[in-house]
């Protein structure tokens, strides 16, 4: 900037020029005609001095006219604006596989060597330096060279171009210096074309973007999960699929393999063929069989010279909901204990029924032909095959499996998918009693058997036709599926009161990890209901037909079919292991923390009775899930609403999870585990490619150009108009008429001319 | 397990009238029944009162008469109402047939005085009754009185079902094995769909809306085409 005076000279009078001009030729006029009257006079001296004294006149008059005055002007002469935009995000640290430099580093290396254009820029305009990713900052040239703190995780090259309207709105920029390996990593639905609206951005700034990006030996070696689609809740024990996006730069014809994990558990994993592909899509898909929040991830292993490590593994957390209960009823043949027990399960919303009751076995006579019959075949090999994973529990009540044993369908191979779906699948599976079920049902030595809760032997079993109550074990008084009151002495109660049973299957033997909850108390305390987990999944024996009893008979003893209900209720919660039957529940405010940010946390426990517990002695542990490393630990003891809840801060990036196990008096209660997040999104590292064509079509339809890092003597290159500017700071009009001596000037001109002519005789 | 636990053919007994004109027909239908189907039922018939403590004993039963009857009792009644509310079920068997008149004026006399807001209404031959074992399209019995059912349904479950064409008279038998009462006009045909309305009643009463499960319905549906 320099200061500048100007002066300027106008005429007031008349600001018309032809006005002026015609002024000016009325006074050249008179003075010719006035000339005319006088050119006889002698001596010529006195001619002469006439005509001076006539010439001075008629100029003071046009003086008079045009009123001419002297403007002085101040000004300053102000510089154009150059805008210098340096990446700082995260992606500006990778190395080039090749030469080992960085990209950042060119951008430095671009300060040094053309440092002369660089001091010429600033001597002649006014040049801002700023950094950008997802925002814009100010910095000096000096930052450059001193090394630019590269932490941006989100480049967002519009909002940039929109900061930057935004600052120079009505400055006169005159060009954009951009140094970026163009790697923007905003999201924007496919329909959303990117580069367009990056490029009317760039128009409407109305200058020139001369765009530098690391050149073709700069592309780095790396493979990346870039992208993961995926549902982040499911239903169990339905199909969940992720659809993973990986790049791949600088490496070719790999096999890569691929893996989803829960936990340490390998659920899913594929090998891919990258041959000369840049990008590749692939499913991973797994059913989940337990309802909660997992934490999966996806990784592919580490290849050699790889220049970001921490991409090729991506982890996630998704949330496994029940949609309904899917039960199968399989009934041998239609009772009332079939009847009572359908009805509640008709009657639950939230459980979905397909019910298989066999209406006529081979020996039979039905006495009309099958199209009178309403019959429908049994599908047996759709059931427990293909359909066999979409259903949460399978009841055989008072079911043979025999007759359908046939050399077509060996329905002893449909048992062994049986007892996987309940080991590996995590599904539930009950028996119940009646003539033709357990031994009698010939389940004995089958895979149905080594899942039972009960032993059976053929030879010494056989069917107990006492009539009993049955009688409520010490763990059934504990267990889920048998507290039928809130209150300890109300349950039982409740049991004592319930309807004779009308004898039991006799299954002399419970297995050692079985659990008795009810008896029937004939010869040998026969088990009645007995529970086991098997595997990831559960098993309940019944051994009789008659529970029906508790429900109908009940009603007609002046009571109620509500324990009967409940029970049932219980015990499917119980097998399809229901999440709200868990005592200690542990949530946490929300799923991602950044850094440093408050994770609230609440552990509730309730008593058997489902209400809130309080005094419970809780064991609190919160685990990084990589490394191991505890970063939380107490003992505490929930409140009178039967919680206890923390907070808890964590700056390192990663999942953790919170485990809780809660006991009272040295009984344990239960416990419970969840998982969060703490990261700051980067989604730098997720593709590493260099974008030159971003940056080449900024430059393209501003009118600017676009360069490949190394460059030098970029002066020869780069011209950046660069029109003057000035700007008025002070101003002063010194009129050259209006003031007493120009009147008294004409007067005496005038007395004078007078003067002479009278002297000389004239008129 | 035991007797109590197969399906019996309970018949109700009540004061005056004839509470049992076909005394040999529920155990007929019961050997039918085990002949025909998997279901374990006891051959013998059993008696009860409405007003006994053990009717919960037995989810079916079966009223018959041929005469009109006085008015149950308060207790007979709330008992009845309260067994069929919570999953008995009543089958009412009117052995002559005669509308507005006898057995049937007491029938309705008394079904009004369990449901007095719940009226009789004709069963349509799509109803689980008429497909529940055998593919049926009307009511039959020993006489052809009514071509339908009527019943009473409470929370989709029909609790009462009343048929007029007396179904004891096709099913009785004597103890020498002959057929007590001729079925008319149809004959041995008409009484054979006798028991097959029968025996689906009996399937009904076990298995409820089984047959509406939507897994039955493409296979029901092609063979009533």
């Amino acid at each position: 900037m320099e200061n500048l005076t100007q002066w300027n000279l106008t005429f007031v009078g008349i600001e018309n020029l032809g006005l002026r001009v015609l002024v000016v030729l009325l006074a050249i006029a008179a003075l010719y005609f006035s000339w005319s009257s006088i050119k006889s006079i002698t001596p010529a001296s006195k001619r002469l001095l006439l005509l001076a004294l006539r010439f001075a006149a008629a100029m003071f008059i046009v003086l008079l006219i045009l009123q001419p005055q002297v403007e002085q002007k101040e000004v300053l002469k102000l510089k154009n604006k150059v805008v210098c935009l340096i990446d700082n995000s995260k992606s500006m640290t990778l190395k080039g596989g090749d030469t080992g430099i960085s990209r950042f580093q060119l951008v430095a290396d671009f300060f040094k060597d053309n440092a002369s254009f660089l001091e010429e820029l600033q001597n002649n305009f006014d040049v801002d330096f700023l950094s950008f990713s997802d925002a814009i900052k100010e910095i000096s040239s000096d930052d450059v060279e001193k090394g630019l703190v590269l932490d941006g995780t989100n480049t967002d090259i519009a909002r940039t171009l929109k900061l930057l309207k935004k600052r120079y709105e009505g400055k006169s920029v005159k060009g954009y210096l951009v140094f970026s390996d163009g790697a923007d990593t905003v999201e924007l639905p496919s329909s959303i074309n990117k580069l367009e609206i990056i490029s009317n951005l760039a128009k409407d700034l109305s200058a020139p973007f001369f765009t530098f990006s690391p050149g073709g030996n700069m592309e780095v070696r790396d493979i990346a999960i870039s992208n993961i689609s995926y549902d982040s809740f499911t239903f169990v024990r339905s199909p969940w699929k992720a659809d993973v996006t990986v790049k791949i730069l600088g490496y070719k014809d790999l096999k890569l393999p691929i893996t989803l994990k829960q936990g340490n558990d390998i659920i899913s994993s594929k090998v891919l063929n990258t041959g000369e592909e840049s990008e590749l899509h692939i499913d991973l898909s797994f059913t989940p069989y337990t309802t909660g929040t997992y934490l999966y991830t996806i990784s592919i292993p580490v290849q050699s010279h790889e220049a970001i490590t921490e991409n090729n593994q991506v982890s996630f957390l998704v949330k496994v909901v029940r949609d309904k209960i899917r039960i199968m009823h399989v009934c041998g043949r239609p009772s009332w204990d079939e009847r009572f027990l359908r009805r509640v399960l008709k009657s639950d919303p939230n459980i979905d029924l397909i019910s298989f009751f066999i209406l006529r076995t081979p020996n039979d006579v039905s006495e009309a032909r099958n199209d009178e019959l309403s019959l429908i075949p049994f599908p047996v090999d759709e059931l427990f095959t293909q359909a066999l994973g979409s259903f949460d529990l399978v009841i055989f009540q008072n079911f043979d499996y025999r007759p359908y044993d046939t050399s077509f369908f060996r329905f002893s191979h449909y048992l062994n998918n049986l007892q996987k779906f309940v080991e590996v699948q995590g599904g539930g599976f009950m028996m119940i009693g009646g003539d033709i079920s357990f031994s009698q049902g010939g389940y004995d030595g089958t895979a149905i058997e080594d899942i039972l809760p009960v032993i059976l032997y053929t030879e010494k079993d056989s069917i107990d036709t006492t009539r009993l109550k049955a009688v409520i074990t010490n763990d059934g008084m504990k267990h889920p599926v048998t507290i039928l009151d809130d209150n300890a002495d109300r349950n039982i109660a409740i049991w004592k009161n319930l309807p004779e049973l009308d004898g039991c299957n006799v299954t002399t033997q419970l297995k050692s990890d079985a659990v008795p909850l009810v008896i029937f108390p004939t010869k040998g305390n026969l088990p009645l209901i007995s529970v086991r987990d098997v595997g990831l999944g559960r098993c309940m024996a019944i051994t009789t037909d008659s529970l029906w009893r508790w429900n109908f008979l009940s009603v007609g003893e002046g009571g109620s079919n509500r324990h009967y209900i409940k029970f049932w209720q219980n015990a499917i919660k119980w097998l399809i292991k229901d999440p709200t039957l868990n005592p200690i529940r542990i949530t946490v405010n929300k799923e991602i923390f950044l850094p440093d940010e408050e994770v609230q946390i609440k552990i509730e426990v309730l008593g058997r009775n489902y209400q809130p517990m309080e005094g419970v002695q809780l064991g609190i542990d919160v685990t990084n899930e990589f490394s191991g490393k505890s970063i939380f630990f107490t003992n505490a003891t929930t409140d009178s609403n039967g919680q206890y809840k923390f907070t808890i801060k964590n700056n390192i990036e990663g999942y953790y999870i919170v485990k809780a196990s809660a006991k009272k008096d040295n009984d344990e209660i239960g416990q419970d585990y969840t998982v969060f997040n703490i990261a700051l999104e980067n989604k730098e590292f997720k593709d590493t490619s260099i974008r030159r064509d971003v940056l080449a079509k900024l430059s393209e339809v501003s009118g600017g150009k676009y360069f490949d890092l190394p460059t030098k003597d970029i002066e020869e290159k780069v011209s950046i108009e660069n029109p003057s500017i000035v700007k008025l700071v002070g101003r002063r009009q010194i009129s050259l008429w209006d003031n007493g001596y120009v009147f008294m000037m004409i007067l005496a001109i005038v007395s004078i001319e007078w003067w002479v002519r009278k002297r000389s005789g004239l008129s | 397990m035991g007797d109590v636990s197969k399906f019996t053919f309970a018949q109700l007994q009540y004061n005056g009238g004839n509470w049992n004109p076909r005394p040999n027909a529920g155990k007929r239908l019961m050997w039918e029944l085990i002949k025909r189907t998997s279901v374990e039922a006891r051959i013998d018939t059993i008696t009860v009162r409405a007003d006994d403590i053990n009717l919960f004993e037995y989810p079916f039963i079966y009223m018959s008469g041929d005469q009109e009857f006085p008015p149950l009792s308060d207790k007979e009644i709330s008992n009845l109402k309260l067994y069929l509310e919570f999953g008995g079920t009543l089958l009412i068997d009117d052995s002559i047939g005669k509308s507005d008149f006898g057995f049937d004026k007491s029938v309705r006399r008394e079904i009004k005085r369990l449901f007095p807001n719940k009226p009789l209404e004709k069963m349509p031959t799509d109803h689980t009754v008429f497909k529940s074992f055998y593919l049926l399209n009307q009511a039959y019995g020993r006489i052809m009185e009514k071509s339908y059912l009527e019943g009473i349904t409470l929370e989709n479950r029909t609790v009462i079902i009343y048929s007029q064409n007396d179904l004891g008279g096709a099913w009785s038998k004597d103890p020498l094995g002959s057929w007590e009462y001729e079925a008319i006009p149809g004959g041995e045909t008409q009484r054979a769909m006798a028991f097959r309305l029968g025996i689906n009643i009996v399937m009904y009463a076990l298995t409820g809306n089984y047959k509406q499960d939507q897994v039955h319905l493409p296979f029901i549906l092609k063979r009533q085409m």
